[in-house]
């Protein structure tokens, strides 16, 4: 059965993320034109927040929270002085910032420079879910030699994650 | 390194020479960047400003600016005089020197590296090169950005990029800029042609000093406005096809000059250079405008006793807060007055 996308509601969702995390599932459908108007490369866990606590980008008018639960910068206060109070500030404020970023910049995805640091985090994280998507099929093929070889590597990957 | 030393000259991207150094008097990028453990400036409390004060400062003194001198000023533990000394070197901003709580600038020698604690953000690295030379500057910053990161964790989000207190600057967080000097564009009342142009495409112009300043001594500064949806490289390749438009401009126009209107050209540039030699008291407005036309002569060779290195040097030195660290004392704007005729003309008496 065919699933619409989440973001336009119109086309199919040939895309497909589920995010796994502190033991609560959430899933998401998007279609290929949205993924690549919202830009989705490795930016997925961002965006998923995003798409998934507001659905389709919120509109001024739409409820946006009175302050940050963060650093309790007031909407308001955002507002009145047009600067932010904490990183978390971003995530919070996220459906009145983004048509703000339209109008300012003419965009609201960052398209530059990413930290090595994060680079490393992000690479190993594809990683994992590639050998994890292989274990998958491994076991589905019946190859259950190479499974578990996959899986000792899972295990071994995760023994070193903080 | 002591900020007596840096008295009697100018940074090294002033005295440089650089690319098209005729008119691009330097170019400079800077990225803005937060640490992702604590709240911006607008929301940080005296205690957590510290924190953030000590952390940075820490990680500076760990990974230094690439060469063996640099040094470090705490804002809160110097006097006025100061700030605006640092402030004239276009080491700090305005915002900086006016702010309070902890706060500070660290920089190398040669000037073209500083790095401000605390200002709107909690750092803010800045690369100065000599002419048009903003990819350079813009590689200069990056082994910095990187070992910054890897000590202190900057705010980052893959959605927006490097998280910043205002959304203006979010994303990249850059500001590339070039410095022009532009006295034919504005002899001839062409100016407000650039301006425009130049706006339409998302770029804005200031004064010599940055943000909210006038422009004085025929310097304009251009730089982008959008930080977000373009890469860094995006951003540069737009200054770079500005740039030599500009340029190219002003340098029209100067030869156009010489051809049709010498006369009054040189009658311009000989006075402004006869009065900055013999004139017993003089103001920093006065000084601009007329090093800005010694500055168009020697660069067209209308005049030859100066050297480019030291009228470029005169711009910087002959302020306010340069002229008094040179004293010794604080003076009297009068004394002022005097002090810099006093200064402008044993220079130019080489």
């Amino acid at each position: 059965m065919a699933k619409l996308c989440q973001y336009c509601g119109k086309r199919e969702a040939k895309i497909h993320f589920t995010e796994l995390r502190d033991g609560k599932k959430t899933e998401m459908h998007i279609c290929e034109q949205c993924a690549h108007e919202k830009n989705m490369t490795l930016a997925f866990p961002a965006v998923l927040s995003q798409l998934v606590k507001g659905g389709p980008v919120a509109r001024e008018s739409e409820a946006v929270p009175a302050a940050c639960p963060s650093c309790g910068l007031a909407y308001a206060e955002f507002k009145a002085k047009g600067r932010l109070g904490c990183p978390r500030c971003y995530g919070t404020f996220g459906p009145v910032l983004i048509p703000l970023l339209e109008k300012v910049h003419g965009a609201a995805v960052h398209r530059g420079k990413t930290p090595e640091r994060v680079k490393g985090a992000l690479a190993s994280r594809k990683e994992l879910l590639d050998i994890e998507e292989q274990l998958a099929k491994a076991v589905a093929d019946e190859e259950y030699e190479k499974a578990a070889q996959l899986r000792d590597r899972i295990r071994e990957r995760k023994g070193k994650e903080p | 390194m002591t900020l007596d030393e840096l008295i009697g000259q100018s940074g090294e991207w002033l005295k440089g020479s650089g690319p098209e150094s005729d008119i691009v008097i330097s170019s400079r990028v800077r990225l803005a960047r937060n640490l992702a453990r604590f709240p911006f400036l607008t929301k940080a409390g005296d205690a957590e400003r510290a924190e953030i004060h000590e952390a940075v400062r820490r990680a500076l003194d760990k990974i230094g600016l690439g060469d063996n001198s640099h040094l470090y000023v705490e804002l809160e533990r110097t006097n006025e005089m100061t700030n605006r000394f640092l402030l004239e070197r276009h080491l700090i901003s305005r915002e900086l020197a006016n702010g309070s709580g902890d706060r500070g600038v660290l920089f190398n020698r040669s000037e073209m590296l500083a790095v401000m604690v605390n200002e709107e953000d909690h750092l803010r690295i800045q690369a100065i090169r000599a002419g048009f030379q903003l990819h350079d500057a813009f590689q200069d910053l990056q082994w910095l950005d990187d070992q910054l990161d890897r000590e202190l964790e900057f705010a980052f989000s893959s959605e927006f990029g490097f998280l910043t207190a205002c959304p203006t600057n979010v994303g990249t967080g850059m500001r590339a800029s070039v410095m022009f000097h532009l006295p034919a564009l504005v002899f001839t009342k062409q100016i407000d042609k650039v301006f425009s142009s130049v706006t339409k495409i998302n770029l804005a112009v200031r004064g010599f000093y940055g943000e909210g300043t006038q422009a004085s001594g025929d310097f304009y500064q251009i730089s982008n406005q959008v930080t977000l949806g373009k890469s860094e490289e995006e951003i540069l390749d737009l200054l770079d096809r500005v740039v030599p438009k500009i340029v190219a401009y002003e340098r029209a126009v100067r030869e156009h000059l010489l051809e049709k209107d010498r006369l009054r050209l040189e009658d311009k540039i000989c006075r402004a250079f006869g009065v900055l030699r013999s004139a017993r008291s003089i103001s920093s407005e006065e000084t601009m405008d007329l090093l800005s036309a010694v500055r168009l002569g020697v660069n067209l060779g209308l005049l030859h006793d100066v050297e480019m290195s030291t009228v470029n040097e005169l711009f910087i030195l002959t302020q306010p807060a340069h002229l008094q660290r040179l004293e010794k004392r604080d003076l009297t704007p009068a004394e002022r007055d005097s002090a810099r005729a006093d200064f402008i003309r044993k220079h130019l008496h080489l």
